[in-house]
């Protein structure tokens, strides 16, 4: 499981450095989106193997809970991400309009 | 010690920001409800800290009744006093400023409202003592700046704003990645519980890994050595009232959580890291004041100077004594306040002139000898020369550094002074002094309270010079609370 | 932007129920998973939903308050609820019986205004796009 989760952490990490060094605003805003999700999973893996763990919800029968605090920091840093993801998709709708172009090198050349 | 007084720094400018968005039809008002809510805010602000300093103990406080390591645990010591009360105060400045800079019908509905929640996000950093929630007040800060800026700066210059967001979500990936190695390795995200458990794993590598990247994420935001490029890029599109706030608060947000970091909460024995900051510091210090020389306009030159100084507050923090960051913390408020007045005085000149180009100004000297005057003061202080407020920091530095062998890094704070004096007079020369090149507008009248606003931040870093005295008693004892571990995780943990 | 009546038509009946959904994941927030912010999501949302299926002109009428004041209306309940805890000498963000209830009623005002605010902002010429 938690080799699992290690893949496709780089996995993850790998396309969405690919995507933010991408020249289209709009492939960068998915590669920050990304980067985002990246974030949340290594989070999650932080609180350890949950083989034969249950979910923390207290139901009287089980006794071995995953670790509540990184799925808590996950739901802060989703929401973060998602006010982020709004900024920029307002921002990069604005460089369009200005620019007249979605391609980095036409809006920041050299 | 527990009083919900601690949180209201913070609440207040969250309810200002809300009553700011509903009376939106009534300009007026909401200028003088935004001053109204800062001097409140001052105002808690000095009632805590003179309790700290009374009973000198922290002012804790457990959000929501869950106790401390495992709920969020808002700490209030010195540190956070002087920091948050500096905040406020060049709130209060910028805002008046402003409010003479940008006419009352051109200013945008938001951008009171996003300067407050900004102003929530800074106090909540200095404030809290939680990881995950110096992370939160991050990204408030830093969402609220990136609207701010976005908003601020003229329509084709708003794409200059990417490169400062693209390097800071870059930054709160890295931080969030770093919060999670920290969980997974102490176990535990509040400062009192990091730092009790770090002690007992000092010689482990893991932790020197989390340093790293702590020193990564804090650099970013303070603009250390291989990081700060996003700063001149982005900093000079704003108009400066609101330039001058983020030149003097937003990078020392970082600064102040490294000092936080290596004082509080990692243990003192991690001498590698210190080192790294050392060695960071250097060409901090020396790059960023070199790149100064080749810009033109004075707010490019301000904000490589800036970095430059940044480079010397980190040579405070790598030397690791009490007398370092002693200096380091009275080297940050000078610096706060000095950097904020020039951008104020450069906005003054954009106004009188249209640019603030040095090569387009010439002999300011003539037609406005007041400003001048407080220019020559500020520069001379920003380079570090007697009777200013920047000595005193500066000639602590350079004892400590003497006494602790390191000669390399003295080299390069005086060469940093100096190539700073340079620049400074490098800006008086061609623009106050130098005969009034043919090309230049005619002086446009302004706002003459503008003036007077820019001049009180003068005589206070003035002041603050020629009677350092309960300042750097102030910072003393500032950093002897930092360093008491024993004492911070005794009245944090119950 | 496309038009499909039966879209339209489906979607319409749609709309009633993803509300529905968010509601019971409002309420059941409490003590179960769910709770305001994913609620939030959910109408927010069927908004988004509805703008795509239907003419852009139609989703104006849909809006009957500016998104900002829902948004506006969520913060105040949330920042009373965070400051009432004070009156009582209690530590900030104490909670009694009903008051997580009412505070994740907070947060997804909070949420329907944002999103809202953002797609009103953003609706106008989409067809340009890249």
């Amino acid at each position: 499981m938690s080799i699992t989760t290690i893949y496709l952490i780089g996995v993850l990490t790998s396309c969405a450095i690919y995507l933010i060094l991408h020249r289209s605003l709009v492939k960068i805003l998915f590669g920050f989106g990304l980067l985002g999700h990246t974030a949340n999973l290594i989070l999650l893996a932080s609180s350890g193997n949950p083989n034969g763990k249950v979910a923390p919800i207290i139901d009287g029968v089980s006794n071995s809970f995953v670790d509540p605090i990184p799925q808590a920091l996950i739901l802060t840093a989703i929401v973060i991400g998602f006010g982020v993801t709004a900024y920029l998709t307002a921002l990069f709708y604005h460089i369009f309009q200005t620019e007249k172009s979605s391609h980095a090198e036409d809006i920041f050349p050299i | 010690m527990t009083s919900n007084l601690i949180v209201f720094p913070i609440i207040l400018p969250l309810i200002t920001s809300i009553l700011l968005i509903l009376c939106y039809k009534r300009l007026y008002f909401r200028r003088y409800l935004s001053i109204a809510s800062l001097f409140l805010q001052m105002y808690t602000i000095i009632v805590l800290t003179t309790q700290v300093i009374k009973e000198n103990t922290l002012q804790v406080l457990y959000v929501g009744g869950w106790d401390a390591p495992y709920g969020i645990a808002l700490t209030f010591d010195l540190l956070s006093g002087i920091m948050t009360g500096i905040c406020v105060f060049l709130a209060i400045i910028t805002l008046l400023y402003g409010f003479g800079y940008t006419p009352i019908k051109k200013e945008h509905l938001f951008k009171l409202p996003l300067f407050f929640f900004m102003i929530a996000g800074i106090q909540l950093s200095f404030i809290t003592g939680d990881l995950f929630n110096l992370f939160v007040a991050f990204e408030i800060l830093l969402i609220a700046s990136f609207g701010l800026m976005s908003l601020e700066s003229r329509s084709n210059h708003k794409k200059y704003t990417y490169p400062y967001v693209a390097l800071n979500l870059v930054g709160s990936f890295v931080f969030l990645v770093t919060i999670a190695v920290t969980y997974r390795l102490l176990g535990t995200l509040n400062f009192a519980d990091m730092g009790v458990r770090s002690h007992l794993l000092t010689s482990d590598p893991r932790l020197w890994v989390m340093g790293v990247m702590l020193i990564f994420v804090f650099g970013l935001k303070g603009a250390f050595f291989p990081l700060y490029y996003w700063l001149p890029k982005s900093y000079p599109i704003l108009p400066t009232p609101t330039g001058a706030f983020y030149a003097a608060m937003l990078t020392k947000v970082g600064v102040y959580g490294m000092i936080r970091l290596f004082g509080t909460v990692l243990p003192h024995s991690l001498g590698t890291l210190h080192t790294l900051v050392l060695v960071l510091a250097i060409p901090t210090m020396l790059l960023g004041i070199l790149s100064a020389f080749s810009k033109k306009s004075m707010r490019d030159i301000l904000c490589f100077n800036l970095i430059s100084h940044i480079g010397v507050i980190m040579m405070g923090l790598g030397l690791f004594t009490k007398e370092s960051l002693t200096a380091s913390l009275f080297y940050m408020i000078h610096h706060m306040l000095v950097i904020a007045s020039l951008f104020l005085i450069a906005g003054l000149i954009i106004k009188m002139k249209g640019s603030d180009n040095i090569e387009n100004i010439g002999s300011l000297w003539k037609t406005s000898p007041l400003l001048s005057g407080l220019f020559l003061i500020q520069g001379l202080s920003l380079s570090g020369l007697p009777p200013f407020s920047g000595f005193w920091p500066t000639i602590g530095l350079i004892r400590e550094g003497l006494s602790q062998g390191s000669y390399i890094l003295v080299f390069s704070l005086l060469a940093s002074s100096l190539l700073t004096l340079l620049s400074m007079v490098h800006i008086l020369f061609r623009g106050f002094w130098d005969t009034q090149s043919p090309n230049v507008q005619k002086p446009v009248p302004y706002f003459k309270p503008m003036v007077g606003v820019a001049g009180i931040l003068v005589l206070v870093s003035l002041g603050l010079g020629l009677y350092p005295e309960p300042v750097l008693k102030l910072s003393h004892d500032a950093t002897e609370m930092v360093l008491n571990q024993k004492a911070y995780q005794s009245q944090v943990l119950p | 932007m496309f038009h499909s009546i039966i879209l339209y038509i489906v979607g319409r009946f749609l709309f009633v129920f993803i509300n529905l959904a968010a509601l019971y994941l409002l309420i059941r927030g409490h003590n179960a998973p769910g709770g305001g912010f994913i609620a939030g999501v959910t109408t927010a949302l069927s908004f988004v939903f509805l703008t795509i299926i239907s003419k852009s002109g139609d989703i104006k009428k849909l809006l009957i308050v500016d998104p900002i004041y829902v948004m506006i209306t969520g913060l105040s309940i949330v920042y009373f609820l965070c400051l009432y805890p004070t009156f009582g000498f209690k530590a900030v963000l104490t909670h009694s019986q009903f008051t997580p209830l009412l505070f994740d009623v907070g947060i997804y005002m909070v949420v329907v205004g944002v999103i809202g605010s953002v797609m009103s902002a953003m609706i106008h010429n989409t067809e340009q796009l890249p």
